[in-house]
């Protein structure tokens, strides 16, 4: 019998993501219009036509005209309602905008912007999206208001959260209006680093000592003009007692020794395993500011150090096995 | 302990809801119990605390037990914890304690719709086109309530979510007009009574005239006549109203068998009615009174009234609130003119056994006439005219044998006096009568209807001749005819008509202007009264056949349907196509104007072209006007994306003081600027 309710469940929840997929496409941007904006009265709403069904039959009983017209205004109110509570949401644009990484297991951040198109504003409306509900959201004054979701990132890889709901109940609380939206967007999601024995070749032997790090203290490349925070130990002192301008002094570290990274260096056959304890290096040798080189079995890339260089090593272990077209969707009803 | 949160109600919204409470209660503060403004005070002030985070919400043992006193102190106060007085009361107390259980967003919502109810209570007791109005505020201050429970807690400006709430207000009016004139007016099929705690206004079931030694004169409008056709003249505006017949000595009493519930109905075959008719419409204010005033004789098909058998109409249930009724009278008819039943006969001859003088003075004038009825009931009338009798409003008390001292001591009294001294001389030797109650003439307005006011309140007497049934007698006007011709004020033969309230609006009567200010107002009561108050299945019926032919319930509704779509319809697209342009920040439509300037002198700027390359650009076609080109676009790159920068932009202008200062000067030198442009080649 359960069995039966999952199979249902399953095929309901199937029909409903193709009928909302038609309805309101994944995009980049949305603007919410008529096809794409739900309305249903609230249990105020209910609770309010109710209140004016009682005054109404108090009007009959007491033959009073006047407590009549009550109950007919609360109906009227209840029909402005619906217009007005359609509009407050109907006309807003939703725009993907950027995202943070995370590892495997971390709360991933995505940011979009509700933004007004016309001189129309937007009150109260409220983000929700996997139970978590954002507070009320005014597009009033200005015409963009960033909201940031955070979505805990359950598989390496990219990853794209599911459909989220935008919802107000703007301006009398009695009709709740809202859509179901899935923006084009998407967040890098690295592997969870696993701590573990490095046990591939230790460095090339190299010593070259000709890799550039960035922010080292090394040797001088070049003289730029002065930005406030510069520090003082560096400033060309000798150019600006010629010249009366700030110069500061910029140098880069120099790399003796060249690490490679490489996939059969890790202790591991399952390559989920492989790529964890791939991170983990890459974020310990970055820590130590080594340079160092990642070859996986679908590329490699050549040792630098640095940030930049992190990113793109963590970027090449998230991606690894991974379609570029493929998205990790997950739909909610 | 449960420590329960308190809903973080935002700022404006509270205040709202606070206001709304003092303005929904305010128009019963004078029904209610004397300290019940106080616990108002008091509530309003604790929520305030809580809301400033200085009290906490009473605790449940305190709510319940302020819930509890109250309940008692209702009960000391009106005896009763039912009828209307009481109940509101109740209800305002349950409406104040709510706001000392404000926890969650469904309380505040609940707060709003007692509010409503608090509102509707109010239409039980007044109607007035102003108290109305007034309600009509206080639904906007609910509704701003409603609003404010919505919007985000940054909302502090109590200004803004009022000017949403007289937005959505406006849009609702014109839904709710097409729903006034169109939904069916349906008649009750059940009751649910009232009860009948109210001061009841106008005639009384029984009178004493020896008790009353100062008859109010209210200018209160009784009910308002709206005649179709022909008007009768002033003299046959005899409204009728009750019939008096036990008489104990001192009291009148209305005749038992005018009682909706005992009352008999009429024999056809005892009424002879000629066929000339009056046919009008009666609005009448609540009196909380059973009887309706028409003249006779006057047929009408109303739920719930009877004509009893001595002509008088009579209502189920008490006039609670302004009822209007449509009328047929026949002017010219006699009733039991072949013979009474001896039944009705010893009721309507029945005297006690005081009065022995006037039973004798009766006596001799009926010998004096030879025993003709006709001639001693116009011999006691002219004696009423010729006798030193005197028509006052501020009679002597008279304490035992009333007639007698009427008749033979003080000769002083107003309608009832005469009229039952005269219904008694008539008894006294055999004839038939009785005493009748109801409004004599009226004012007409120059809109075309007669107000009939309190102080029309009139008695006469009706005298029953064999062969002629009941005819009217008024014995008050053999002595002051002219209260029949010119109303009450004109017949008061001393000056007890005078007011003594120094706001009576009796007064004034001889300022035109004021006469004038009133009658417009009245005016403006009547048309309330008429059409709004009053809306009721018939004057539903009589609007639309105006329009409509054969008015039947399923046409209304259809006609309802198809406006009420055709006023969605405008509404929707006022409120959805009301996308407008994007609005221009006010610093960019100056750099437009800037721009529209030197298109004129035909150096448009390009589409997409940055404003310092523009600068550049038109600096080579007008070298004349390239510093003031150069200041204009430095200003508005300084107040768009200026940071640092504009301080020293600021300085070098002389302008000082803070940044957000120097920003509104900057904005105002950069107007100035472009506005003097000249452009010079």
């Amino acid at each position: 019998m359960a069995n039966l309710f999952s199979v249902i469940r399953q095929n309901v929840n199937a029909r409903w993501q193709r009928w909302i997929q038609l309805r309101v496409p994944k995009a980049l941007r949305v603007e919410l219009d008529q096809r794409k904006v739900f309305i249903f009265p609230t249990r105020y709403g209910f609770f309010f036509l109710f209140t004016a069904f009682l005054l109404f039959m108090g009007g009959i009983n007491y033959e009073n005209s006047l407590i009549l017209n009550l109950s007919f205004f609360l109906v009227s109110l209840f029909l402005v309602a619906i217009l007005q509570t359609f509009k407050n949401l109907s006309g807003l644009v939703l725009v993907a905008g950027g995202t943070k990484p995370a590892f495997k297991g971390q709360d991933a951040l995505f940011e979009i912007s509700l933004e007004r198109e016309s001189s129309r504003q937007h009150e109260s409306l409220q983000v929700i999206w996997e139970g978590q509900t954002s507070e009320l959201i005014n597009v009033v004054e200005r015409t963009k208001r960033p909201v940031e979701m955070s979505l805990r990132a359950v598989k390496r890889g990219r990853y794209s959260p599911g459909r989220f709901k935008v919802q107000s109940t703007f301006p009398l609380g009695l009709l709740r209006t809202w859509s179901w939206i899935q923006l084009d967007i998407a967040a890098i999601v690295y592997p969870m680093p696993v701590q573990c024995e490095y046990v591939g070749t230790e460095g090339d032997g190299q010593k070259d000592g000709n890799i550039k790090i960035p922010a080292g203290q090394d040797e001088f490349e070049y003289l730029r003009e002065y930005r406030v925070g510069d520090s003082l130990k560096n400033i060309a002192w000798k150019k600006y007692a010629n010249s009366q301008k700030l110069l500061t002094k910029v140098f880069h570290g120099v790399a003796g020794d060249t690490f490679w990274l490489r996939w059969s260096g890790v202790p591991s056959t399952d390559v989920e395993m492989k790529l964890s304890m791939l991170c983990y290096w890459v974020i310990t040798y970055s820590q130590e500011n080594r340079v160092f080189g990642l070859s996986l079995p679908s590329g490699d890339i050549a040792p630098a150090a640095g940030q930049d260089h992190e990113v793109n090593c963590l970027r090449a272990l998230a991606l690894y096995g991974v379609d570029s077209h493929e998205r990790l969707d997950g739909v909610q009803a | 302990m449960k420590i329960n949160a308190v809903y973080p109600i935002p700022r404006a919204s509270l205040l709202l809801l606070l206001v709304t409470v003092g303005l929904a209660i305010a128009p019963h503060i004078l029904r209610l119990p004397l300290w019940l403004p106080v616990v108002a005070a008091a509530c309003v002030g604790w929520r305030v605390q809580v809301y400033r985070e200085r009290w906490v919400f009473p605790s449940r043992i305190v709510r319940f037990s302020m819930v509890l006193v109250s309940m008692v102190a209702i009960f000391l106060y009106y005896g009763t914890v039912l009828g209307p007085d009481a109940g509101v009361a109740l209800l305002i107390l349950a409406y104040l304690f709510k706001l000392l259980e404000m926890y969650k967003e469904r309380d505040a919502f609940l707060i709003v719709i007692l509010s409503y109810f608090i509102i509707a209570t109010n239409y039980l007791f007044s109607t007035s086109l102003l108290s109305s109005l007034y309600t009509m505020i206080v639904v906007l201050f609910v509704t701003a309530s409603l609003v404010g429970l919505n919007q985000t807690m940054r909302e502090v400006k109590p200004r803004r979510t009022l000017l949403i709430a007289a937005k959505l207000f406006m849009q609702a009016i014109p839904i709710m007009i097409v729903l006034f004139v169109f939904v069916p007016r349906v008649s009750p099929k059940w009751a649910l009574n009232i009860d009948n705690s109210h001061a009841k206004t106008g005639l009384s079931d029984s009178v004493s005239p020896g008790d009353i030694s100062n008859l109010s004169k209210s200018p209160a409008l009784a009910f308002t006549v709206e005649f179709f056709g022909d008007k009768p003249s002033q003299k046959d505006l005899y409204w009728r109203g009750v019939t008096y017949v036990d008489f104990d000595g001192r009291t009148w009493r209305r005749d038992s068998l005018d009682e909706y519930s005992t009352a008999k109905k009429i024999i056809k075959s005892e009424l002879v009615v000629q066929p000339d008719e009056f046919k009008y419409r009666v609005i009448m204010e609540p009196n909380y009174r059973h009887w309706l005033f028409a003249l006779p004789y006057s047929i009408l098909n109303e739920r719930n009234v009877k004509q009893t058998q001595s002509l008088v109409l009579t209502r189920k249930e008490p006039i609670a609130s302004l009822v209007s009724y449509d009328v047929v009278s026949h002017p010219h008819y006699a009733y039991q003119g072949a013979g009474l039943s001896a039944e009705a006969r010893a009721r309507n001859t029945q005297l006690p056994s005081t009065d022995i003088r006037a039973k004798r003075k009766a006596k001799e004038m009926f010998e004096a006439v030879n025993g003709d009825y006709h001639a001693y009931a116009d011999s006691v009338l002219r004696w009423f005219n010729r006798d030193n009798f005197v028509y006052t409003l501020k009679p002597p008390l008279l304490r035992v044998n009333v007639i007698d001292g009427f008749l033979f001591s003080t000769q002083q009294g107003f309608c009832a006096h005469y009229a039952g001294a005269y219904v008694f001389m008539m008894r006294a030797v055999g004839i038939p009568a009785r005493m009748v109650g109801g409004y004599q003439g009226g004012e007409y307005h120059e809109a075309g209807h007669l107000m009939v006011k309190q102080y029309h309140a009139h008695a006469w007497t009706e005298v029953w001749f064999q062969g002629r049934g009941w005819v009217r007698v008024d014995p008050t006007a053999a002595v002051a005819p002219e209260r029949v011709l010119s109303g009450p004020d004109g017949a008061v033969t001393d000056d007890s008509f005078s007011s003594d309230s120094p706001l009576s609006p009796l007064l004034f009567r001889n300022s035109a202007f004021i006469r004038n200010l009133r009658a417009k107002m009245e005016y403006v009561d009547f048309l309330w009264s008429r059409w709004v108050v009053g809306y009721n299945n018939s004057t539903q019926t009589e609007f639309l056949s105006r329009w409509m032919n054969d008015v039947t319930p399923q046409k209304i509704v259809m006609v309802m349907f198809a406006f009420l779509g055709g006023v969605m319809l405008v509404l929707a697209a006022y409120i959805l196509l009301e996308r407008g342009r994007r609005k221009l920040d006010p610093v960019d439509r100056v750099y437009l104007r800037f721009g529209e300037k030197l298109a004129s002198k035909g150096s448009e700027r390009y589409s997409g072209e940055g404003v310092w390359s523009y600068c550049d650009r038109v600096s080579l076609v007008f070298p004349g006007s390239a510093e003031d080109i150069r200041d204009i676009t430095q200003l508005y790159d300084d107040i768009r994306y200026g940071g640092m920068a504009m301080e020293n932009i600021g300085n070098s202008q002389g302008v000082g003081g803070t940044l957000s200062k120097r920003q509104k000067k900057l904005k105002i030198l950069f107007k100035q600027k472009v506005r003097r442009l000249r452009l010079k080649p």
